[in-house]
């Protein structure tokens, strides 16, 4: 038993030595990963997802076949277009860096004046540097009016 | 040196002082005669410490600004605005602290361009490089987590684009996104991020990196140039005169008090551009930010123009994967050199490649400046 420890100390620790620094390793790293937790939920955002409402925007007899209007759906800038009936709900968000492409009715394109992407109507990408078409919101007709699934506003900004 | 053993030799204050504080005077006033090579004697080579004096003014102005700007975005612009039009020379400290930043990051940038252009890089001063780029790194950062606190138009379009880069990492890329925005877009708790970032994080480890900068020079002293040219003679067969010690003496000279002599002529030199730029040039305050509209005429500000054309030229994700590419090529380029050296024996592709990249940035800003579209 003597020697066997005496070996062991040669080696430089002891069993005892051994299961001691194990245990205290493993708690260690048991509450950093709490705590580490706790921070991440700490300093992750309240709000990941932000929540779709459904807005009216304007009756269907107001959007005919063919035309288009720009509007203000709860804080977001929509481009409705009514493409043979079909009613489509066009964010103007750009799909490069964020900026709000802006429609110019003369042209009938989106125009980001970032880093200049330009887009059709149908929200495809014509030129610059985009690298997706524009995002589109879902549209419901109930009743001759339509209405519009936008983001809420995630607050004051 | 046991300080048991050190007898009180000097009386009054002097003798309180060292023995409370026992340092040797002497040993430090050697090392700061250290003796130092004749070429630092041109400004060119000695602009180091000009972005270390504009640091220490951007301190004391931001500190100052802290006084009356509020870091939450219903008011934060009001507070801008209170200090550039109603507190007494509000619109001094603020256009001190504005033109300072560009200031800093054009002597950042000088430095670099001259540690490059003359090889000061290479080994055994590769970890000095890094540590330089760092620097470079953090200088921006300042520049732009500032920019969006004033929360105006162009401030919070910026902080829109900028951010948005980082959702573009691979797999990591939106998560980073969110934590430094607080959220899915540029909100309320953006700005209560960014502020402490610029003005609590950002400070405090632009001084470690300033401090490891400079203890790192100390240690390994700034590129003899003389000396490396005829080694470099010598390599090549030709005849090198030998370094004896009479010629060591005349081809240095002590670090104090000639070269901080330098360093202050181009530091009041800078001053004296920050004062009067400040003063024809006053900050100004454009509408307040409109997350619904972004404006028609919208550049960030001039230090961002060569990454803003480059990504109008390129498709999203081959412009951010070749800014991503050159960073670190930037980085790491003291290895990259000494490959090139290995390869091919050429001594010189940081002469023509610092010219050229220097040239390339001029050319995109000036095409911003007057670019329509
Ligand atoms: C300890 C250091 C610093 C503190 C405490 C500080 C503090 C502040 C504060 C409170 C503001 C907002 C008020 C305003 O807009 O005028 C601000 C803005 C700003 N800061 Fe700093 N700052 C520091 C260093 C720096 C550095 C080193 C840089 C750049 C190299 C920088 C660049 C900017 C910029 C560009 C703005 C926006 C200025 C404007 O448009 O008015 N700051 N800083
Ligand atoms: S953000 Fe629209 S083109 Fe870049």
């Amino acid at each position: 038993m003597d020697e066997a420890k005496q070996v062991g100390e040669e080696q430089g620790m002891t069993r005892r030595d051994f299961l001691m620094s194990a245990a205290m390793t493993t708690s260690l790293a048991a509450s950093a990963t709490v705590a580490a937790s706790f921070g991440w939920q700490f300093v992750y955002p309240a709000v990941a997802q932000i929540p779709t409402v459904q807005v009216l925007a304007l009756s269907l007899s107001k959007l005919p076949a063919g035309t288009s209007k720009v509007m203000k759906l709860g804080g977001n800038e929509v481009l409705l277009v009514n493409k043979n009936g079909a009613v489509h709900a066009i964010s103007t968000v750009c799909t490069h860096l964020g900026c709000r492409a802006a429609w110019e009715e003369s042209r009938r394109q989106f125009v980001c004046p970032c880093h200049v992407g330009v887009f059709d109507a149908d929200g495809k990408v014509v030129a610059g540097p985009p690298p997706r078409p524009l995002g589109e919101f879902a549209v419901e007709v109930k009743a001759g009016n339509i209405y519009v699934a936008v983001p809420q506003k995630e607050g004051a900004a | 040196m046991s300080i048991e053993s050190t007898p009180q030799t000097k009386k009054g204050w002097r003798g309180w002082l060292g023995e409370r504080f026992p340092i040797d005077v002497k040993v430090y006033e050697e090392l700061a005669k250290e003796p130092i090579p004749k070429h630092m004697e041109r400004w060119w080579f000695a602009l180091g410490g000009t972005p270390l004096l504009l640091f220490a003014i951007q301190a004391i102005t931001g500190i100052l600004l802290t006084w009356y700007y509020v870091p939450r975005p219903d008011v934060a612009y009001e507070s801008v605005q209170r200090i550039t039009t109603q507190i007494p020379y509000g619109w001094w400290v603020r256009g001190i602290h504005q033109w300072g930043s560009q200031l800093m990051i054009i002597t950042v940038v000088l430095h670099m361009l001259r540690t490059f252009t003359t090889g000061a890089y290479r080994r055994p001063r590769e970890l000095n490089w890094m540590i330089g780029t760092g620097l470079l790194v953090i200088t921006l950062s300042f520049a732009f987590t500032g920019y969006a606190l004033v929360n105006d138009q162009l401030s919070y379009w910026a902080t829109t684009v900028g951010t948005n880069m980082f959702a573009e990492i691979p797999i990591v890329g939106p998560i980073i996104l969110q934590m430094i925005r607080g959220g899915m877009v540029v909100t309320a708790d953006t700005m209560t991020r960014l502020y402490p970032l610029h003005i609590g994080a950002l400070p405090t480890i632009i001084v470690t990196f300033i401090v490891l900068h400079v203890i790192l020079i100390r240690f390994l002293g700034v590129t003899d140039l003389d000396k490396r040219e005829r080694e470099r003679l010598a390599r090549a067969g030709k005849s090198a005169p030998a370094n004896g010690k009479h010629e060591r003496e005349a081809s240095h000279f002590p670090f104090f008090p000639d070269h901080m002599m330098t360093e202050l002529v181009i530091g009041m030199g800078v001053l004296i551009i920050l004062v009067n730029l400040t003063i024809l040039f006053p900050p100004t305050l454009g509408p307040h930010a409109n997350p619904a509209e972004t404006p028609s005429h919208i550049k960030p500000e001039w230090y961002f123009y060569p990454v803003f054309r480059w990504l109008k030229l390129f498709p999203l994700q081959l412009g951010l994967a070749g800014l991503g590419i050159g960073a670190a090529c930037f980085v790491l380029w003291p290895f990259i050199d000494a490959f090139i050296e290995k390869r091919t024996g050429n001594r010189d592709v940081n002469v023509y490649l610092g010219f050229l990249v220097a040239v390339g940035a001029f050319v995109f800003i000036l095409w911003e400046l007057f670019a329509l579209q």
